[in-house]
């Protein structure tokens, strides 16, 4: 059995950068120092641990995973004001995980707005993702609100300049000495909240205009991991990618059909439910609220002829919906992994086995959520630009209307007094 | 005379993370290994380095200066398209001198692909501006090519498919032993790209609302520097931050009135050239073509009354651009210097001297834009939230309404109703 120190010492060759640092140094990276010890020597032990411990371990995993799945549910059903209060305390939770990854706690000792810094940079990404969500979604609720206009009309500007004061207040905190560490932290705050902010923010897009957008691509994901699993399980034999041996080529193949037949049939069983698909254009408090709309036409199954008969059959019974759900389900069952792998080596990277341990059994909440990375985007750019056609709708129009002046107002409210009566 | 290795170590040993590496290990950041040795010895040097030498640089500084200037103004003449091919080529030469600072060629010689998928992503960076470019400023020329305009309703997710590509083939790319400098090329292409290419994009879709919105926030930033300069020399006293020990209070309050003037009356010799303020919709190959249209209200000199008088005069004569002047020149005077400062302090906290040594006497690409950070962002918000008329007008509105239905236009009537009435 190897020592933890000896297997150090062997990554340490291959990685040059670490060579020079000691034992301890490398315990300081990661979730705080109290809980790091038992964290970094799990790897060595897992090998040798009896098997009931390792049952323990996957009982409490499962627990968890059902836990996670029901109150993702309740949070689904209890309305879209909830679900957004769920995705902030998420990125919350992920942005002080990652950013905990780099810092260094003897340094913020003597340059103490570091932190502070970092979580009005935050501040700032969410106010402008907020507001985008405002200005496309819920132009019609902002209309009510005569101060939210006027932040909305110039929410972009605002934003600039709020994070230029961010800038200028980094650059006065500068101190001598600290200078690499304080860049450090500057550059990984705002990687981190590109790809953690701007993506749940995509994400939130999509669920205002019909939840089944945001369901959707989530669970293709997770479905995607565990058909894998399974045909990796039972068939696998060559591997994948050296960055993760316990990937097969034979997993990745049979995940990525399976995962298109579940779409297909996925889709069908959501889209009747009218609180799945309907557009979201107010922002209810009340919890558990009903949703109701007329069904757009994408999600209405009709009658296709095929081009040559199947087993017989001479037309599929299908929506353009679950059309789209198949290329959903290709687009993650081909990147998703990847997402996987690049969070992998990413750890490997830093010598780091989980990104925290906030959820037991599972590591932290980055662990959970490093392959929903890239299908948000995917899913709100394939929505917005092929899947919804561009069509002016009553909330684009009102949210022009606010832009104009109350005469401009009075004259478009006499013109429409005049064009309704004609037709009643 | 303190030696170069003394002051080194005295250097490192307030910066911890430097403290291992070796004389040598320095040397390899920045411009290529050959180049070095004179680049890093110059700082020492130049204290003691008799008068006739430095004033040779100071010669060399000061042609290469002329030279700029005159070949920037020859290719702001030639028209639209040579300025778009001059931004392309500052921001190449910029994208080389920061991947640089990061490369280490020994370890790229193992992992072969990573420059290639650099540069990959700076074209898809590109390539996405550009569009974005055609997209919002020549949208008629694009209608006309059947071909381009296929690619620009589309262009968003086209250019996260090529991106997804490329993030596939950098993780298949991952080598062991390589991870840790495989990602912080990829971060630091990433930051380098949204810093550089983002700006430089938006400084293109300013040029082409008219030239006068790009010459005007690139001057005042220079105009900003030089009277901040003569200022300092002549009346410097208090120093203002400890990361330029040559700044001082006197330049920077100095520069910051004097810039507010001459950006004045630098807005009233600009706003007469038609060249300079019409907005360009087309994409004339031919150099030195000119360029005429209604000149726009924005620029049109009135006579202003005061609410009292100043020296006995009852009214000035100007136009809203010189306002909008004196706006830029408070943005530039206040924040442009911390671009400096900030720049300072990464290049003194990554141990450089210079960014790179493309321009003799001045440092690389980079030293010369440094101030011109923010400055493009800002003046792309400003003219299109707050100078540009919203292109909201009733008829517009009244155009978006009849596309609506019934229904909807009933309910609108609703809103508005409740709207004015509450105004009334």
């Amino acid at each position: 059995m190897k020592s933890k120190v000896d297997s150090q010492q062997e990554e340490s060759n291959t990685e040059n950068d670490f060579s020079e640092m000691s034992d301890t140094q490398v315990r300081r990276r990661g979730p705080s120092p109290k809980k790091i010890v038992s964290k970094n020597k799990l790897p060595n032990l897992e090998r040798n641990v009896p098997i009931i411990i390792k049952n323990n371990n996957f009982v409490v995993r499962t627990i968890w995973t059902i836990v996670m799945i029901l109150g993702f549910m309740g949070v689904l059903w209890a309305g879209h004001i909830y679900i957004i209060g769920l995705v902030l305390l998420v990125n919350i939770g992920i942005f002080k995980e990652i950013l905990g990854l780099k810092r260094n706690y003897e340094k913020e000792l003597n340059v103490k707005y570091s932190s502070l810094i970092n979580w009005y940079f935050f501040g700032i990404a969410t106010f402008f993702c907020y507001g985008k969500l405002f200005q496309s979604k819920l132009s019609e609720y902002a209309f009510k609100m005569n101060m939210l206009s006027f932040i909305l009309n110039y929410h972009n500007i605002i934003t600039f300049m709020l994070w230029v004061a961010g800038f200028l207040i980094f650059t006065l905190s500068l101190k001598k000495g600290y200078y690499r560490y304080q860049f450090r932290m500057f550059g990984w705050t705002h990687i981190t909240l590109i790809l953690v902010v701007a993506q749940s923010s995509v994400m939130i897009m999509n669920i205002f205009e019909g939840i089944v957008w945001f369901i959707l691509p989530c669970s293709l994901v997770i479905t995607n991991d565990i058909f894998a699993y399974i045909f990796g399980v039972s068939f696998g034999k060559t591997p994948l990618i050296e960055l993760s041996p316990k990937k097969t080529w034979e997993g990745f193949i049979g995940g990525c059909f399976s995962t298109l037949i579940a779409s297909f049939c996925f889709a069908y069983v959501l889209q009747g439910s009218q609180y799945l698909t309907c557009p979201q254009h107010q922002l209810p408090f009340s919890p558990f609220a009903s949703l109701t709309c007329e069904i757009p036409s994408v999600f209405i199954s009709t009658q296709r002829q095929l081009p040559f008969s199947i087993f017989g059959l001479d037309s599929i019974y299908f929506s353009d919906f679950q059309i789209h759900a198949m290329v959903f389900s290709l687009f993650t069952s081909l990147v998703s992994p990847f997402g996987g792998f690049f969070a992998s080596g990413f750890k490997r990277g830093i010598k780091i086995k989980d990104f925290g341990d906030t959820i037991p059994g599972h590591g932290g909440i980055t662990d959970r959520m490093d392959c929903q990375i890239l299908t948000g985007m995917f899913s709100y750019l394939y929505l917005h630009q092929i899947v919804l056609p561009k069509a002016v709708t009553l909330g684009t129009v009102l949210g022009y209307v606010s832009q104009l002046s109350t005469n401009q107002q009075q004259e478009l409210f006499n013109q429409l007094k005049q064009t309704l009566q004609i037709g009643q």
